[in-house]
């Protein structure tokens, strides 16, 4: 088995990668069904809370979740939009990762989740603030640098031990089970080693360009600038998806210095059609890379705008998945107590929704559910 | 059904992919949209249905096995009931807390990334409705490694089947290691029996990819009596050397039929070790002395010589000794690596390694799969329900 | 040529109501009837299966092929090829004909199948094919007709081999059943012959008892114990003896029968006998780099100079082996080519993909792709 046919048994191209047209596929679909579940909801809980105020009002959750909504059609967020709001909060994940001191490798493990996550899941549907907590948690557990859940909601602030679970069991189900993500980091060693390596003539390389210390300088130079690529750029564009570590590294590299990346790979890759075809991979992989500059912050319009979606947002939030620690309760407890009463109100509306969703639908359902 | 619900390919072999994608993409330039699949389900999530999906693939049967972790079902595919399967299904822990328990994390994490032969392969996860987490595993019915080498009167086997057995098991530690996996938790009732012959292994519930230097791990892991002393020390920082050390010792148990180092406690097991092996000292094992839990007893012990070996091990023969006596080095950077074992010159001499299919079996059936999977990792049986060896905790991880 | 299966209304009826039928009766071709013609005999061709009497086939047939007398059939018949019926329905006939046509074809046998999933759908592709071919459309008789062929073409071989393995089986069986009624017709004769000689010599012994009773003075006691003992001696040694023969007769039996069966498994015979690889035939070395045995690396100088990472057993070298690998592990993976729709639209059988994939490990998926590829 060759590297390339080891990299292929892992989940995160068995079931991560896409070309950028199914990914955009996969989204606009994931948006359609979230705002039209959105909508559908919104209609049905009015229903309700038209019903239920009629009878006297017991009912206040619910017609509080139902008083924040407007009237009339609910205007629910683009596809475009949405992925604004998750390159945002992705940030945010970064932010709170440097807060919570937590290695490079969590964060990103956790920023994959986030966006993997959002590939089946609308932002209306599950908040992100919520989803990015948890899985900066669930990420200190995958990649051994575990934080305790008291110490690691304390130290977010605002957040109970339980607001960090609640969306667990859905996160981890969003990413279909499989944990582990592979990253460019230490790729990005190995191939800064075999070059220095080079460099200094330990391995021997024909052709050299550059002379030995001027060559270990020049690689020392780029390590430093593709890993700052990798620590932001990469993390926050969708390379992980299109792309493979190994190439996402050689990317940024080719941005740090590319007649060193060329003539490394011109080295590595005597094939002529192999060499073209990955250099185009790795131009390919590059630009994209560089819609994000690692120093680049959001612009003053951009933080207004993202201020709008933000607000957008709120206003077509599904209202059954608002409540997650009381949804998750009852998933788990399945029982009545005083406080879950209102939950199980909801639960009820909700599965009454569904009813009339199918009804909605009519003979579409039954054979889809045969 | 002509319209799936999936969005997602919903199975690891997965080429698949575009397939699903174009057809419901088709279906949204259609405009024939939002009928189908995802809306008319009512308020289930995309993620749901798929989980819904895999659950379908399967029947959970009768259960096997009910232990503090995880109860364990036979179980068979919907469109073929003569397809087995074992499904483990990861207990709700009251005393963890902390969401997902870490021996399903870990254990997910890998066997999803890992296909080996000599590995028990992970076929598919879904939720039940409570949020239990079932692991569809292969179903290995002809009991583990431990049976075989316990029914000294039913079962007979010679210096050919422990070839054979070390074999696979030398294959499955290599492809971890290879993939940067340490499994901490190799014993003999960790390898399952295929209905083959195949041995793999399984319960990869302490597990985890190797550490990048500067990053520490917990020395509390691999159950006692194949715990390597580094590891009885208290090192922090350790290799695939540690999982060696226990391939040795189900070598050694395999050719005496009885364990090798059966320690009481952890003081107990380094004194024995010092016994059977010899005492670390810095002149056999440099540094070991500043290793935090260093502790040998007085006066120390040499270094077992190769005679000895011979007269306890004989029945592998002088190359078997050999092998054994490298994976029971003291000092881990001098212990025999997964590679170099399955380069040894021992595969090669007589007698050749049984085949799989002649291998000495014993009917252990559905009831022992059961024991084996539901089993808390890291834990000697007879401790099992008695007092938990240690709280399992990524805090130390 | 497909069969065409325009029986006649007549035809399909009898198919369908009991033999008393007067149909059954009737020679729908010169309508002469069993009452007055009690030795009535119908003949069917299965070029399309019109039934007619044994009168009309030598009328119509006797003087060279002609065309069948059934109103819009039109199929030329040679007289050759008439027979009787072997069921009274025949649709059941014609079916049967089918089958054994299709089965002479699709003659492969479960053990080349890899999993019982794979035998089953290769069972029911054909069981479609004999389905469109008994039942089908016009079309569908054609389409499957051709299939037919194609196959036929295609794995003319492997299909000779399976006529040939399906005899050999057939004559092991035969062969073995042979054998097995011969051991037990041994079995008997020697039990017989045993019970014979025991008792024989039970008489002989009684006799030299009584001979050395009435020449000799020893003790009565004595002679009679010697003489038992005698006797079990020489029982438990031809009872050894007869277990020896049994045992020799059955390894004769055995090698009689194995030189058939290892005919049988010459398939195989090549694989099984290759050197034992500890890696199981799995190569990982890598193939753009050469991993070296330390690298120059400021950042690890600590680690390396670090007792407890060294006293713990750490290896630098387990580091260098991931970062070196990782750095090229899917350089080569192209996800634009690998991932778009049209290519990995293929195939269809997700979830037992995993199942089998699962069976076998690395080495069976490719075993299922090429089976898949039969059809």
């Amino acid at each position: 088995m060759s590297e390339d046919e080891r990299y292929r048994t892992s989940t995160q191209y068995r079931y991560w990668s896409y070309t950028p047209d199914s990914l955009a596929e996969l989204r606009t679909t994931t948006n359609r069904i979230a705002a039209d579940r959105v909508r559908e909801a919104v209609r049905s809980a009015r229903e309700a809370a038209v019903i239920s105020s009629a009878e006297t009002s017991e009912t206040e959750n619910g017609s509080r979740a139902v008083s924040a909504l407007p009237e009339g059609e609910v205007d629910c967020l683009t596809v475009e939009e949405e992925l604004k709001l998750v390159a945002f909060y992705c940030r945010q994940t970064i932010q709170l990762g440097d807060h919570l001191k937590v290695p490079t490798d969590v964060k990103a493990t956790a920023i994959q989740y986030i966006k993997r996550f959002y590939i089946t899941n609308s932002l209306m549907t599950y908040h992100p603030t919520s989803i990015l907590k948890t899985a900066l948690f669930f990420a200190t557990k995958t990649e051994n640098h575990y934080f305790r859940l008291t110490k690691f909601a304390d130290a977010i602030g605002k957040t109970t031990p339980e607001d960090v679970l609640a969306s667990e069991f859905l996160l981890t189900q969003g990413l279909r089970f499989t944990f582990d993500v592979r990253h460019p980091f230490r790729a990005l060693e190995g191939a800064v080693m075999e070059l220095q390596a080079m460099a200094n003539g330990q391995i021997s390389a024909a052709d050299k360009p550059w002379e030995g210390r001027e060559m270990g300088k020049r690689v020392k130079d780029a390590h430093g600038k593709a890993r700052e690529y990798l620590k932001t750029s990469a993390l926050l564009t969708d390379v992980y998806f299109h792309f493979t570590p190994s190439q996402i590294m050689m990317a940024s590299l080719l941005i740090a210095d590319p007649d060193l990346l060329t003539w490394y790979i011109g080295v590595k890759l005597p094939a002529e059609s192999m060499r073209e075809k990955v250099m185009m991979t790795l131009e390919d992989c590059s630009s994209i890379l560089r819609t994000v500059e690692p120093t680049s912050q959001p612009s003053g319009d951009e933080l207004k705008e993202l201020k709008r979606l933000a607000k957008k947002l709120n206003k077509c939030r599904n209202p059954e998945k608002m409540d997650l620690v009381g949804l998750q309760r009852a998933k788990r407890e399945g029982e009545d107590g005083e406080e879950e009463k209102a939950i199980k109100k909801r639960k009820l509306e909700r599965e009454k929704s569904a009813r009339e969703g199918d009804d909605l639908f009519g003979p579409a359902l039954t054979k889809n559910e045969s | 059904m002509a319209v799936s619900p999936l969005i997602f390919p919903p199975a690891p072999a997965d080429k698949n992919a575009g397939a699903k994608l174009s057809k419901l993409s088709n279906q949204g330039s259609n405009g024939a949209a939002p009928e189908g699949p995802s809306v008319s389900s009512g308020a289930r999530d995309l993620a749901e249905q798929m989980n819904e999906e895999e659950k379908q693939k399967y029947v959970k049967g009768k259960k096997l096995g009910e232990g503090t972790y995880a109860n364990v079902y036979l179980g068979h595919l919907r469109d073929d009931p003569k397809r087995l399967v074992a499904i483990k299904k990861i207990k709700i822990q009251k005393e963890y807390t902390e969401g997902m328990a870490p021996d399903a994390v870990r254990e997910l994490k890998h066997l999803q990334e890992i296909s080996h032969p000599n590995i028990i392969s992970l076929l598919s996860v879904f939720s039940s409705k409570d949020q239990n987490l079932n692991l569809v595993l292969e179903y290995l019915p002809l009991g583990d490694l431990e049976m075989l080498i316990k029914d000294v009167e039913g079962v007979r086997y010679g210096a050919a089947d422990i070839k054979a057995w070390m074999g696979m098991l030398s294959r499955a530690i290599w492809f971890c290691h290879e993939n940067f996996i340490l499994h901490r938790d190799i014993k003999p009732n960790n390898l399952l029996i295929a209905a083959d012959g195949e041995v793999k292994l399984a319960d990869f519930g302490l597990a985890r990819s190797f550490s990048d230097p500067y990053r520490i791990m917990t020395s509390n892991v691999i159950t006692r009596w194949y715990r390597p002393p580094e590891l009885l020390f208290g090192a922090k920082h350790y290799s695939g050397a540690v999982d060696i050390w226990s391939v040795g010792l189900v070598f050694a148990e395999l050719v005496i039929r009885t364990p090798y180092i059966a320690g009481d406690t952890e003081v107990g097991q380094v004194n024995l070790i010092c016994q059977a092996v010899g005492t670390p000292t810095e002149e056999n094992w440099p540094g070991v002395s500043k290793l935090p839990e260093y502790a040998v007893p007085d006066p120390p012990n040499p270094i077992r010589g190769r005679d000895q070996y011979l007269s306890t091990f004989g029945t592998a023969g002088q190359e078997g000794v050999d092998l054994l006596m490298a994976m029971l080095i003291l000092d881990p950077r001098k212990r025999i690596t997964a590679r170099e074992v399955l380069q040894h010159p021992w595969w090669a001499s007589e007698p050749k390694p049984t085949r799989k299919q002649d291998l000495p079996k014993k009917g252990g059936g559905a009831e022992k799969i059961g024991e084996d999977l539901k089993r808390r990792p890291g834990i000697l049986d007879d401790e099992r329900g008695a007092k938990v060896a240690r709280k399992l905790d990524f805090g130390k991880m | 040529m497909p069969p065409r299966s325009r029986l006649g209304a007549g035809e399909t009826s009898t198919s369908t109501l009991s033999a008393n039928n007067p149909s059954d009766d009737i020679c729908p071709v010169c309508k002469s009837n069993r009452y007055l013609n009690p030795n009535l005999e119908f003949l069917i061709n299965p070029e399309c299966y019109h039934k007619m009497c044994s009168t009309c086939v030598d009328r119509i047939f006797t003087s060279g092929p002609a065309s069948c007398p059934v109103p819009y059939c039109g199929k030329t018949l040679r007289k050759k090829g008439f027979h009787k019926a072997f069921f009274a329905d025949l649709t059941v006939e014609r079916e049967v004909d089918i089958r054994k046509r299709v089965g002479a074809i699709f003659n492969r046998r479960q053990d080349e199948f890899e999993t019982l999933l794979d035998w089953n759908n290769y069972l029911e592709e054909v069981e479609g094919l004999i389905f469109d071919l008994v039942e089908g459309t016009r079309d569908e008789k054609v389409k499957a007709e051709e299939k037919l062929r194609a196959y036929k073409e295609g794995n003319r071989g492997e299909i000779e081999e399976n006529r040939k393995a399906g005899l050999e089986e057939a004559d092991i069986a035969r062969r073995r059943e042979k054998a097995e009624k011969e051991a037990a017709r041994q079995r008997r004769l020697a039990a017989y012959r045993e019970e014979e000689e025991e008792k024989a010599d039970a008489q002989r012994t009684k006799r030299d008892v009584l001979d050395r009773l009435a020449t000799s003075n020893e003790d009565a006691n004595k002679i009679a114990q010697h003489a038992q003992k005698v006797i079990l001696k020489k029982t438990s040694a031809r009872r050894n003896l007869t277990d020896a023969q049994a045992n020799s007769n059955g390894s004769v039996l055995d090698s009689g029968l194995t030189i058939n069966v290892r005919g049988l498994k010459k398939k195989e015979a090549p694989i099984i006998e290759k050197p034992y690889d500890p890696f199981g035939g799995v190569d990982l070395t890598p193939s753009h780099y050469t991993l070296q045995k330390d690298y120059d690396n400021e950042w690890l100088g600590n680690a390396k100079n670090d007792i407890r990472h060294m006293a713990g057993g750490y290896s630098i070298e387990e580091y260098y082996a991931r970062t070196m690998f990782e750095a090229f592990s899917g350089l080569g993976v192209f996800i634009e080519d690998e991932k778009a729709p049209e290519k990995t639209a293929a195939s269809s059988t997700i979830g037992t993909a995993a199942a089998v994939q699962a069976a076998g490990g690395i080495v069976s998926l490719e075993d299922k792709m090429e089976l898949d590829d039969v059809f």
